[in-house]
């Protein structure tokens, strides 16, 4: 909207005028006194990038990398391996590559294995090879690099996987080498491992899960991978893959069985019994795999697993731990983790309803509020709907066949009255009805009493106990007061607890 | 021989390192007019007028990021650069001799055009080229926008020149001998004296030519209202009755124009819509006020409507003063590169403190926090994107440019809120702290009603002299609807909880209260920074304003925190360094 041409009018051009004059008039004897310092400047300006650039790229020559690696003495073994492995036709100037190459010692040290078997004598050497240049890391950022052999090896600390370097840097014109003080001898995934390691009772059970789903509802088949519906790599963790790192416990056969068995009368599925054996052995291999890896001596004294499970860690209890290239696996005596921290609390929150039974969704209001710690938290309040006993339906992931306590936290705070509300326990699955056989329904498995909101309560209210028989899924309804007075059926919920108790027989 | 090869290498040389001064570049369009032909008539005045305004709009950045990001609602992210980094710390000990952001020229070459302008108006009254009436208003706006350059520069340097004369060198202003450098103190005696000898000081009249529409924008609001900037002036030189009542004549300035409307709701901080929502108040869906996904958050309703709807009856029921930015003119909107996050360089984010400070609400449907906070912020992760000025550019939901070549946006630079809260400033400090709690919780009407009277024709009223003089009366037998009976208070209007007065220490409490809802209402729009300076000055007590700075820091983890809070605790470290370079 501004002429532009009205833009600084004021007197631009005159003073433009004035500094070309004052230029020209000081011009015969300033101008090569000018000239000379700029001449200085330009020399000392530039002089100085181009001698770091040249340091950087010490070692620097147009050699194709395979003749400078040739001509390195302490390569000598390594590049006999890499002849004969073939891996030398990669190497053919096309791209870069960096290669790690170990002294000649080392490598004689592991030759013998490789001898006859050129499959893992190609895998070797290309455990020795990254795509692209990378210079020594002398940081402690790990940086992951992914061989040609697809493990990938951390570089930090001017180590790699561990191992120094004895000499750093060394550039050809199509790649960088590095000399190294010990083999990259390529270690087995833990999927690998679990494989060879498939006589383990727990291993076995884990691996049966590729061609068996524990539940019958399992998700259709996925031809591109047929691993993942194995349930235990999908939900625990992939354990094939070389990017992710592991800890892994393996319990005994004996422990194992025994855990399982232990375990067993908290999933009743189906009052099936091999169907809830075979739950039951997944609920222990569950709490068995961590998303990190840790060696024995950097083991935490706690670890959380996936679905929330504080495993106590006993060092004392692992007799062997094999490093693996993703992880670590530790091989446990004896059974460190107690039944009772495996029953996690459930929460339902109130804000993430299911269903309802009437629309109310112009009477539904999701609030924010903050409780006395100081702590916000999102709920549900339904008000003046006009619906005599108003059903809000949630439901729950499964849940193990035991008793549990209910608590809820109802916070009624914008109304000057008490009302009442209630909590019923509905089966998952739906059957034909007694009266109607055509119409499905579900049937009630506990129904708890209604219960006062109080006023401004932020504490928890127990509700009371139910027994949950089978191993499912859940339905739990909240239920308005019967009566349609504004202000009398209105319901409220942050969340509903669930607290599965301890079997004592 | 030689002689002449050295000669002409340096001449090559001269010519090489003489082509990297920008000014080389500026090639003028051959229509450029002379000096000469540029002041013939009402017409080129009015050109002059613009053209001002249009370089004024080059200060823009600057203005925000002195007011803003040197106090304690604004900071940098990671992607700042270490000059922006510079102004957030605000060690201005530290603060590198080439950090542009903080260099005064640009305000100067505002200053020398307006000098320029204000002598050519001179000369073409004397030569009788436009009417009295035409000449006075032009003189007095060009004059109001150079005193609110120079009390910015006053601001935020302490010491500055201060000069009048039209210069064609701006390095000129930097002769010491001529133009010797103004305390504060004397620059704003010398500012007062300037604004109160204008000869006009209302808004141009609707009749002149400076007021029809231009490409689509209506100029009432484009031009700065003079009024308010007295207001302003008096308030910093604590001169409190002189300031409500430049504040209350822009308040009640369209109460004789137009329909009853005019007089109800302009600048009047009017009550929410509760049934339709079409208002610039926070709200939530009618009788859905406990559910917070049914809060107002659009760009043609509520609140946050206000920074990014057309110039329509709701928007002028707010905005005193705003500048536009427009992809199809320059100067480019400067402020999408500071906030957008697409579209832009996130350069900025809200500070935790600000964050802190809206945290620490409670609004009246028991949400504890300031809906204000999500109308002002959209969040990424976990880091805030301001969104006042980039509501034009950017998706709400999404937070994507609309469409990324159309950078339309505004310069907020005055708006009702502001008025109130400075009114309320200065009528506490002049003995009326019930007048100022009205204002700032739940509007006057309610502070002076008594609920269990019918007839209201005694209260809802303030029964004090111009310019304390406020009537609410909204009554129905007998039938009352005064001209204040819509005003809401800034509280009541942003639907938080009212500020309970501690009746013994009302009149510091009542100001810390008045400071802080501007921190809530305005976060971001570029007057932080002067109402901290202004408050410490007034009560002589820099930890005033060295608190609030050390608490944005120390919440960032600013090991400097410390240091910075210790150095604003003397007066000489609140100003930047006068360093002036190309």
């Amino acid at each position: 909207m501004i002429p532009s041409v009205l833009n600084g009018m004021n007197g631009t051009i005159d003073s433009y005028k004035y500094e070309i004059k004052k230029m020209m008039k000081k011009h015969h004897i300033l101008t090569p006194v000018i000239g000379l310092i700029c001449i200085l400047l330009l020399q000392v300006g530039c002089s100085d990038p181009w001698d770091e650039h040249a340091r950087e790229n010490e070692g620097l020559t147009n050699e194709p990398l395979l003749e400078r690696l040739d001509e390195e003495s302490e390569a000598s073994e390594f590049m006999k391996l890499l002849h004969s492995s073939g891996v030398d036709k990669v190497l053919d100037g096309n791209n870069a590559y960096t290669v790690f190459v170990p002294d000649n010692n080392s490598v004689q040290a592991v030759a013998a294995s490789l001898q006859n078997n050129a499959e893992a004598l190609e895998r070797f050497v290309k455990n020795h090879i990254a795509v692209s240049t990378h210079r020594l890391n002398a940081s402690a950022d790990t940086v992951r690099l992914t061989m040609l052999s697809g493990k990938t090896l951390d570089f930090v600390n001017s180590e790699i996987d561990g191992v120094a370097f004895s000499k750093t840097n060394q550039a050809g014109a199509d790649g960088l080498y590095h000399l190294i003080t010990d083999a990259l001898t390529p270690r087995q995934s833990l999927w690998e491992y679990l494989n060879e390691h498939a006589d383990e009772a727990q291993n076995a059970f884990i691996l049966s899960l590729n061609a068996y789903n524990l539940y019958d509802t399992a998700v259709v088949e996925d031809p591109a991978d047929y691993y993942l519906n194995n349930e235990f790599l999908r939900n625990v963790g992939d354990m094939r893959d070389e990017n992710q790192r592991f800890t892994y416990f393996v319990l005994k056969d004996a422990d194992f069985t025994a855990d399982a068995q232990q375990f067993l009368p908290y999933i009743n599925y189906r009052n099936h019994a091999d169907s809830s054996y075979a739950i039951s052995q997944y609920e222990i291999v569950k709490d068995l795999l961590f998303k990190q890896a840790y060696s024995k001596e950097n083991l935490p004294a706690m670890l959380l697993s996936a679905s929330e499970v504080s495993f106590p860690v006993d060092k004392s209890a692992i007799s062997q731990s094999v490093r693996l290239s993703n992880g670590w696996v530790h091989i446990l005596d004896r059974s460190t983790l107690p039944v009772v921290n495996k029953l996690v609390d459930t929460y339902v929150q109130g804000e993430e309803p299911w269903g309802f039974s009437a629309s109310v969704a112009e009477r539904t209001f999701h609030r924010v509020r903050k409780d006395p710690f100081g702590e916000l938290f999102t709920d549900i309040m339904i008000q003046n709907h006009g619906v005599s006993s108003l059903q809000v339906a949630y439901q729950t992931p499964r849940m193990y066949s035991t008793t549990y306590d209910v608590y809820w936290r109802a916070l009624n705070d914008v109304q000057a009255n008490v009302f009442q509300q209630q909590v019923g326990i509905f089966e998952f699955d739906t059957r034909p009805s007694e009266d109607n056989p055509e119409q499905e329904v579900r049937e009630p498995i506990y129904i708890f009493p209604y219960t006062n909101v109080e006023q401004n309560n932020y504490s928890e209210v127990y509700l009371g106990e139910f027994t949950l028989a089978d191993y499912n899924r859940i339905v739990p309804v909240l239920q308005g007061a019967a009566t349609t007075a504004n202000g009398n059926n209105t319901l409220v919920l942050d969340y509903l607890r669930f607290v599965p108790k301890l079997k004592t027989n | 021989m030689k002689k002449n090869f050295i000669y002409g290498l340096s001449v090559a040389l001269v010519c090489f390192v003489g082509s990297s001064c920008s000014k080389f570049l500026d090639v003028e369009p051959e229509e450029v007019l002379v000096k000469e032909q540029m002041y013939r008539n009402i017409y080129d005045a009015d050109a002059a007028v613009i053209g001002v305004y249009g370089k004024l709009l080059s200060l823009a950045e600057q203005h925000v990021l002195w007011n803003e990001l040197r106090a304690d609602l604004l900071t940098v992210t990671n992607r700042a650069n270490p000059y922006l980094q510079e102004i957030s710390t605000n060690d201005v000990g530290a603060i590198s001799a080439d950090n542009p952001y903080v260099n005064p020229r640009k305000f100067y070459e505002v200053i020398l055009n307006c000098n320029d302008v204000l002598a050519n108006f001179q000369i073409m009254r004397e030569e009788n080229k436009f009417t009295p009436e035409e000449y006075n208003q032009r003189y007095s706006d060009i004059m109001a926008v150079r005193t609110w350059v120079y009390l910015q520069l006053g601001i935020h340097f302490g010491r500055v020149p201060y000069v009048t004369d039209p210069l064609d060198d701006t390095d000129a202003v930097l002769d010491k001998g001529k133009y010797p450098l103004l305390e504060f103190e004397q620059l704003l005696a010398q500012l007062i004296t300037d604004m109160e000898a204008i000869p006009y000081k209302l808004l141009y009249a609707s009749t002149e030519s400076l007021m029809y529409a231009v490409d689509g924008y209506d100029m009432e609001r484009f031009y700065i209202n003079k009024q308010a900037l007295l207001g302003d002036l008096h308030l910093w030189n604590n001169d409190y009755q002189r300031a409500a009542e430049y504040y209350k004549l822009v308040m009640t300035s369209y109460d004789n124009l137009g329909n009853d409307n005019f007089r109800y709701d302009r600048y009047k901080i009017k009550w929410a819509e509760v049934s339709t929502n079409n208002d610039i108040a926070v709200g939530y869906l009618r009788y859905r006020e406990q559910d917070v996904r049914t809060l107002i958050n659009s760009k043609t309703q509520g609140w946050r409507s206000m920074f990014s709807r057309t110039q329509d009856v709701l928007w002028n029921t707010e905005w005193v003063w705003s500048l536009p930015f427009n992809s199809n003119f320059s100067p480019q909107n400067p402020f999408i590169s500071l906030f957008a996050a697409n579209g832009g360089d996130h350069l900025l984010k809200p500070s935790l403190e600000s964050l802190d400070l809206w945290n620490s609400q409670t609004q009246r449907n028991g949400v504890p926090y300031d809906a204000r906070r999500d109308l002002s912020v959209s969040m990424i992760g976990q880091e805030g994107v301001v969104s006042k000025y980039t509501d034009e550019f950017s998706d709400i939901g999404t937070m994507l440019p609309i469409d990324k070549f159309q950078r339309n946006g505004k310069w907020h630079l005055y708006r009702a809120a502001k008025l109130h809260l400075r009114f309320a400033e200065a009528a506490n400090r002049d003995g009326h702290h019930k007048l100022a709690v009205g204002l700032l919780n739940n509007g006057v009407g309610r502070i002076y009603d008594d609920p269990n009277q019918s007839d209201k024709t005694d209260i809802q009223q303030t029964h004090l002299p111009f310019p304390y003089d406020f009537d609410a009366r909204n009554g129905n037998n007998p039938h009352y609807r005064a001209t204040w009976h819509r005003n809401d208070g800034l509280r009541g209007r942003a639907y938080v909880t009212f500020r309970e007065i501690n009746p013994t220490d009302s009149l510091t409490q009542v100001e810390n209260y008045l400071i802080e809802e501007a921190a809530l209402e305005m976060a971001f729009e570029g007057s932080r920074w002067e109402d901290l300076l202004r408050i410490a000055m007034r009560r002589n007590d820099p930890s005033f304003l060295a608190d609030k700075i050390y608490e944005k820091l120390s919440k960032e983890g600013n090991p400097r925190a410390d240091a910075v809070r210790s150095k604003l605790m003397s007066r000489e470290n609140w100003y930047l360094p006068f360093n002036w370079e190309q």
